[in-house]
C-alpha cells in the first residue's frame, strides 16, 4: 500500500470531491468541486502507467531491436488530454448556465432557489 | 462528381461527421433567416444515410469501418450490426421530427440572435448519439457521450422559462458525475486488459485472473449509466428537466438520451459476458435490479398522479417506463432483450408525439397547468383523437403501440415468474388515472367560460403531430417495425 500511494490519493479526491458537491450551497463551488471530482479520475489514469525502473517513452535509436528497453505507457496520459479537455467544456458551459440563473432568478444559493421553487 | 462507391465505403464516418460539422457552420456563420433551412437539409441527409444503413444490416450485411485505415486495436473501429442500426434509425428520426417542428415555433421559446445557435447545438446533439450506437471502442463512446450530453446542457438552458437553466444546471450536476464515474470503469477495465476496443476487452476478460478489478469496472459503469438513464433512486434530474426546457427540444430529449444509456449496458453486457449476466456473474444483481423497478413502476405511477403540470405526469410517467425497461433486462435472457428493445421503441414514439401534442396546446393557451386549462379542445376534433391515440399508446390499448411492448413483457413476465405481474398491474391501473386526469383537464374542464376562439396550428407542427401518431398506429397494428426487427438480433449481433 505505501508504494501503490497513487491511488489512495486518487480516491481521497474523489471522495472530497463528491463531498463537496454535495453540500455546497454556492452554485460556483459545486462547479469548482465538479473539476477537483474530475481530477481525480486523471490522476487515477496517469498512475497507471507508470512501470517500476521504466524509461521515458523516447526511443533511444531508431531501430527498436538493436537497442531494447523499457518504457513507460504513454497510453493513458494521451487518453487523459482529451478528458482534460472534456473537463474543461464542462466548466464552461457550467459557468454559462450560472451567469443565466443569476440574470433569472437573482441569485446563486441553492437554498435560497430551493425556498422560490416551493 | 458524386462518387457513389466512396460515400457507401465511407458512410459509418458520414453519418457522424455531417451533423457535427454542419452544427458548428450553423452556429457560427448562418443568417438567422435560413438556419432552419440549413438544419433541415443537414438531417435529412442524415436521416437518408441512416435508412440506408438499415437496410443494408437488415439484409444481414455487416458494416466494419477502420478509422484512417489503422486496423482495430491501434485504430478506432466502427462496427454497425442490428441492434446499433435499429437505435440509429430511431434516433435520427425523432431528431427529424423535432426539427421539422420547430419551425415557426421557436421565435416564441427563445430569443432571435440565438436561434442559429440552437439549431448548431442540436446537430450537434444528434451527431454525439449517433456516434454512441456506431461506435465499437470504448473511449470514443466516452467522448460522443460527453459530446451529446454537454450540447443537451446547453439546449435546456437556452429556454425563456424562469426555472430553465436551474433545471439544465441540476442535469449537468448529476450528467457530469455520471461520466466521471464511467471514465473511471473504463480506467480499471483497461488497467487489467490493456484494450480499449470492445472486442479486445472481451477476448482479454476471459483470460483474466482479476476478477475483482472488472467487477470494480463493470459496476462503475453500471452506476453511470443507471444515473443517466433516469433509473429510480437517481432520477431525480428528470422531471424539472422536462418541465423546464422548450417545447421544441423536450421531443427529442424525452425519447433519446435515457434510451442511448441504456442501449449502452446492453451493448456492454452482451460484448463482454454471456447473456446471463445478471443472474450467474453478479451474485443476486438481478435480484436488486428487480425490486428497484418493482418500487420505481409503482411509486412513480404514484407520485404522477399528484401532480399539477401535464408535463411533470409525462416525465413521472417515463420513470415508470423505463421500470418496465429495467425489469426485462434484469430478466437476463434471449427473449428478455428482445423485449428490452421494443419497449424503448414504442415508447419512445408514444412520449415524443405526446409532448409535441402538448406544445401545440402550449402554445396556444400558454400553460400546461391542469388547473387552468379549459376545455379548450373541444372544437379541434383531430388534436383530441390525436391525444387520446397517444394517451392510449401510454396506458396500453390494442391498436396502439404501447399495447404491443405490454402484451411481450407480460408475455415474458409469465414464462418467469407468475408474482411478477402484480407491480405491473398495479402501475397500470395507477397510469389509468392520471390518464383520466390529463383527458379531463382537456376535454371536460370547464373552470374558464371563455374558450379559445382563435386556435392557431402551424403547418409544420401539424405534420409533425401527424406523422408521430400515425406511426404509433403503425407500430401497434403492424409489429414488423418493433418486435420482428429484433427477431435474429442474437444470430447477428457481434460477439
Amino acid at each position: 500500500m505505501i508504494t501503490n500511494y497513487n491511488f489512495l490519493i486518487a480516491f481521497t479526491i474523489f471522495i472530497l470531491g463528491i463531498f463537496a458537491i454535495i453540500t455546497s450551497k454556492n452554485l460556483i463551488k459545486k462547479l469548482l468541486a465538479l473539476g477537483i471530482f474530475q481530477a481525480s479520475v486523471l490522476l487515477f489514469y496517469v498512475s497507471l502507467s507508470k512501470i517500476h525502473f521504466a524509461k521515458i517513452p523516447i526511443l533511444k535509436c531508431l531501430n527498436f531491436d538493436k537497442c531494447p528497453e523499457i518504457y513507460a505507457n504513454p497510453l493513458p496520459h494521451i487518453l487523459m488530454l482529451t478528458a482534460i479537455v472534456v473537463g474543461v467544456a464542462s466548466l464552461a458551459v457550467g459557468l454559462a448556465i450560472i451567469i443565466r440563473i443569476k440574470e433569472s432568478l437573482g441569485t446563486i444559493d441553492e437554498s435560497e432557489i430551493d425556498n422560490m421553487r416551493d | 462528381m458524386l462518387d457513389m462507391k466512396l460515400i457507401l465505403n465511407n458512410l459509418p464516418s458520414i453519418i457522424v461527421i455531417l451533423p457535427l460539422i454542419s452544427g458548428i457552420i450553423i452556429a457560427v456563420s448562418v443568417k438567422k433567416k435560413y438556419a432552419w433551412h440549413y438544419s433541415f437539409f443537414t438531417i435529412v441527409t442524415t436521416l437518408v444515410c441512416g435508412l440506408v444503413i438499415f437496410y443494408l444490416t437488415q439484409n444481414n450485411f455487416q458494416i466494419n469501418y477502420e478509422f484512417g485505415g489503422w486496423p482495430a486495436p491501434k485504430g478506432i473501429e466502427y462496427k454497425i450490426d442490428k441492434l446499433s442500426a435499429i437505435i440509429l434509425t430511431l434516433t435520427v428520426t425523432i431528431a427529424t421530427f423535432a426539427i421539422i417542428y420547430s419551425k415557426k415555433i421557436i421565435i416564441k421559446e427563445i430569443s432571435l440572435n440565438k436561434i442559429p445557435i440552437f439549431y448548431g447545438l442540436f446537430l450537434i446533439c444528434v451527431s454525439g448519439y449517433i456516434g454512441i450506437t456506431v461506435t465499437a471502442d470504448l473511449f470514443n463512446l466516452y467522448v460522443f457521450l460527453e459530446i451529446s450530453s454537454l450540447a443537451s446542457y446547453g439546449l435546456i438552458a437556452i429556454g425563456n422559462k424562469k426555472f430553465s437553466s436551474y433545471s439544465a444546471f441540476e442535469y449537468l450536476t448529476f450528467g457530469i458525475i455520471a461520466a466521471t464515474f464511467i471514465l473511471l470503469g473504463i480506467g480499471f477495465l483497461y488497467s487489467t486488459t490493456g484494450a480499449l476496443n470492445l472486442y479486445d476487452i472481451k477476448n482479454q476478460l476471459q483470460n483474466n485472473e482479476f476478477h475483482l478489478i472488472n467487477l470494480a469496472g463493470i459496476s462503475f459503469i453500471i452506476i453511470g449509466i443507471l444515473l443517466k438513464a433516469a433509473i429510480f433512486p437517481l432520477h431525480i434530474w428528470l422531471p424539472n428537466v422536462y418541465q423546464n426546457a422548450p417545447n421544441s427540444i423536450i421531443i427529442f430529449l424525452s425519447a433519446i438520451p435515457t434510451k442511448i444509456a441504456i442501449y449502452v449496458m446492453i451493448r456492454i453486457i452482451i460484448t463482454f459476458y454471456e447473456l446471463e449476466f445478471f443472474t450467474k456473474y453478479i451474485d443476486k444483481l438481478n435480484i436488486i435490479l428487480q425490486i428497484l423497478s418493482f418500487v420505481a413502476i409503482i411509486l412513480a405511477s404514484l407520485v404522477a398522479i399528484f401532480q399539477e403540470d401535464i408535463k411533470r405526469i409525462l416525465a413521472y410517467s417515463t420513470i415508470a417506463q423505463i421500470g418496465y425497461i429495467i425489469l426485462s433486462i434484469s430478466l437476463s435472457n434471449n427473449e428478455a432483450f428482445k423485449v428490452a428493445v421494443t419497449l424503448m421503441i414504442n415508447h419512445s414514439i408514444t412520449k415524443s408525439s405526446l409532448f409535441m401534442c402538448f406544445g401545440v396546446l402550449e402554445h396556444n393557451t400558454g400553460t400546461t397547468n391542469l388547473k387552468k386549462l379549459s376545455s379548450c379542445l373541444l372544437n379541434q376534433p383531430l388534436m383530441l383523437i390525436m391525444i387520446t391515440i397517444n394517451l392510449a399508446s401510454l396506458f396500453g390499448i390494442p391498436l396502439t403501440a404501447g399495447f404491443i411492448s405490454k402484451w411481450y413483457l407480460i408475455k415474458l413476465i409469465l414464462d418467469v415468474n407468475l408474482w411478477f405481474v402484480i407491480p405491473i398491474i398495479i402501475g397500470s391501473i395507477l397510469s389509468f388515472i392520471y390518464i383520466i386526469k390529463i383527458f379531463e383537464a382537456i376535454a371536460f374542464n370547464k373552470n374558464k367560460l371563455d374558450e379559445i376562439n382563435k386556435f392557431t396550428i402551424t403547418k409544420s407542427m401539424f405534420l409533425t403531430c401527424l406523422a408521430g401518431t400515425s406511426l404509433n398506429l403503425l407500430l401497434g397494428i403492424n409489429t414488423y417495425f418493433n418486435y420482428q426487427l429484433t427477431d435474429n438480433f442474437f444470430e447477428t449481433i457481434i460477439r
